[in-house]
């Protein structure tokens, strides 16, 4: 089941603390200092709040609620003509539209009724279960945080991987968070890529995984090697570790598919925007 | 000699991890949007002002939520709720951008209607999903008429879903018009699929379509409450 010589946890613990540590060391012998500076001038959101100023348009309206978006830097202009009708890049919507529809059958038939199989297990075991996976993701959000230069957030990381590794056994319980109230840090290497100027390229629909860019699915190439589970594990086991995620973490979730489907005039518009608006709103912060 | 060097790795971690755990735990209790420098921040509920107002209505709606089996009529108090507490007509002109000023007064009245019937579905339906969950009240920004409150949906797996009401003063009372989940905007969202209808049809084919969904899910939810 795991390589020859090597405990399940010791393997684990190592490959993180290493990657850590790496990380650590790119910090200190290459971060060129300058690097931040290149973010406003490239990246498309940075700006957005200045170029999104309202216009006053609505005060022609008449009504009572004219341009109630004046002078206020942290919203957003609802009202202005040109922020109307922007379109996120898309140019292979057919293909991501195949792909989207190939992925809602996979979901209706084959992961969600799977997923349904799976909610006999107790509801506190699957949580934990997916706190575990999520665990084996703090060495990545700390890389990507480091790599942003934002020091605090990676310490959180590193700090909750060392209590949720040890104390929370291998992340089935969450005491950093309870008890020392260290929430996790939302990072990627995608983001990484974004905060410092790469844009998103194009809408991409990958096949079982989703919504995703250019960009970020780009990042998901050396993402791969960041999980300890890629390293611990053969590459079948590593799949099934995957999909057993994958179906505990639908089980877990209350239907949010399904009643997009269900309220939405197209879920794939609705999805492409939420995504493009939570990932610009993710690499802001 | 390897033992040693993982033995210095692991401590350069724990230093580090120890180093920045003070600040850390500091910066965890920032609010991230940018507040300028008149933008007001209270923590814990007052008797009035935005937070308030919107803690109001969420725990009416959740108690109801809570005790469907008892009360039939529960979806009319609900929708009652929402209607008092959301202003759709400030929402339907967000999502139909420069459409509001080229449609007519019916029209108008008409998307505000179906609108409002799309949008309390999904907000409603979201939230009785999660009514078992704890919803934590952050803090509240304030600037000049508008407002932003920040609150927090406490899930199974420990994580929070972060679910931001920005809201509008009108009449001396506090009104939503737009609700921010997970840094998704549905005003935003709606818009931008609403405009890639209206790109291809008129107004009055996107009011067919929203009709049309309408029926749809008024079927569903009646074929759920049977099964139930």
């Amino acid at each position: 089941m795991l390589k020859p010589g090597v405990t399940f946890m010791y393997r684990c613990n190592l490959q993180c603390t290493v990657l850590a540590g790496l990380g650590l060391l790119v910090l200190v012998f290459f971060a060129p200092p300058a690097l931040p500076c290149a973010v406003a001038a490239s990246n498309p959101y940075a700006g957005e709040t200045e170029t999104l100023a309202t216009e006053g348009s609505a005060a022609e309206d008449g009504s009572a609620y004219a341009d109630p978006f004046a002078d206020d830097p942290f919203s957003d202009d609802l009202y202005g003509e040109e922020s109307w009708g922007e379109e996120w890049p898309d140019p292979l919507e057919p293909v991501n539209r195949a792909i989207f529809w190939f992925n809602d059958k996979s979901y209706f038939y084959i992961l969600k009724p799977v997923a349904r199989v799976f909610r006999v297990v107790p509801t506190p075991i699957r949580s934990g279960l997916s706190r575990m996976f999520d665990n084996l993701k703090s060495p990545l959000r700390a890389v990507s945080s480091l790599l942003q230069l934002k020091f605090a957030q990676s310490g959180v990381e590193l700090s909750r991987l060392l209590i949720n590794t040890t104390v929370g056994v291998g992340g089935f319980y969450d005491p950093a968070g309870k008890w020392w109230n260290l929430r996790k840090q939302d990072e990627d290497l995608g983001q990484v890529l974004g905060r410092y100027g790469v844009g998103e390229g194009f809408y991409l629909v990958l096949p079982l995984l989703g919504p995703s860019t250019l960009r970020d699915g780009a990042a998901m190439v050396p993402q791969f090697y960041t999980d300890p589970l890629y390293w611990a594990l053969h590459r079948d086991e590593h799949l099934a570790a995957k999909g057993v995620n994958m179906v505990n973490a639908i089980s877990l979730d209350k239907d949010t598919y399904e009643s997009i489907v269900a309220e939405q005039l197209d879920p794939y518009l609705f999805m492409r925007d939420a995504y493009f608006q939570r990932r610009a709103g993710l690499i802001k912060e | 000699m390897k033992s040693g060097l993982t033995g210095l790795i692991v401590i350069c971690v724990l230093m580090w991890g120890l180093f920045t755990f003070v600040p850390s735990s500091i910066h965890a209790e920032e609010t991230s949007p940018s507040q300028g420098s008149n933008a007001s921040i209270a923590h814990g509920v007052q008797d009035s002002g935005p937070k308030y107002e919107i803690k109001q209505t969420v725990d009416k709606v959740v108690a109801q939520l809570r005790a469907i089996d008892s009360t039939p009529q529960w979806r009319d108090n609900v929708s009652a709720l929402v209607h008092e507490k959301f202003n759709f007509e400030v929402m339907s002109q967000g999502v139909l951008g420069p459409y509001w000023h080229r449609i007519s007064a019916q029209e108008r009245e008409r998307f505000i209607e179906l609108f409002a019937f799309l949008l309390e579905e999904t907000y409603v339906g979201r939230v009785k999903e999660y009514n078992d969950q704890e919803i934590r009240f952050g803090s509240e920004q304030i600037r000049q008429n508008r407002a932003m409150v920040d609150t927090y949906v406490a899930m199974e797996s420990g994580d929070e879903i972060p679910i931001s009401y920005k809201m509008l003063q009108h009449n001396g009372e506090w009104q939503v018009y737009d609700v921010v989940i997970e840094g998704v905007s549905l005003v935003r969202n709606y818009r931008s699929s609403y405009s890639s209808v209206l790109r291809k049809k008129d107004m009055a084919g996107l009011l067919d379509e929203m009709q049309t969904k309408i029926e749809e899910l008024k079927q569903r939810l009646a074929e759920k409450e049977e099964k139930a």
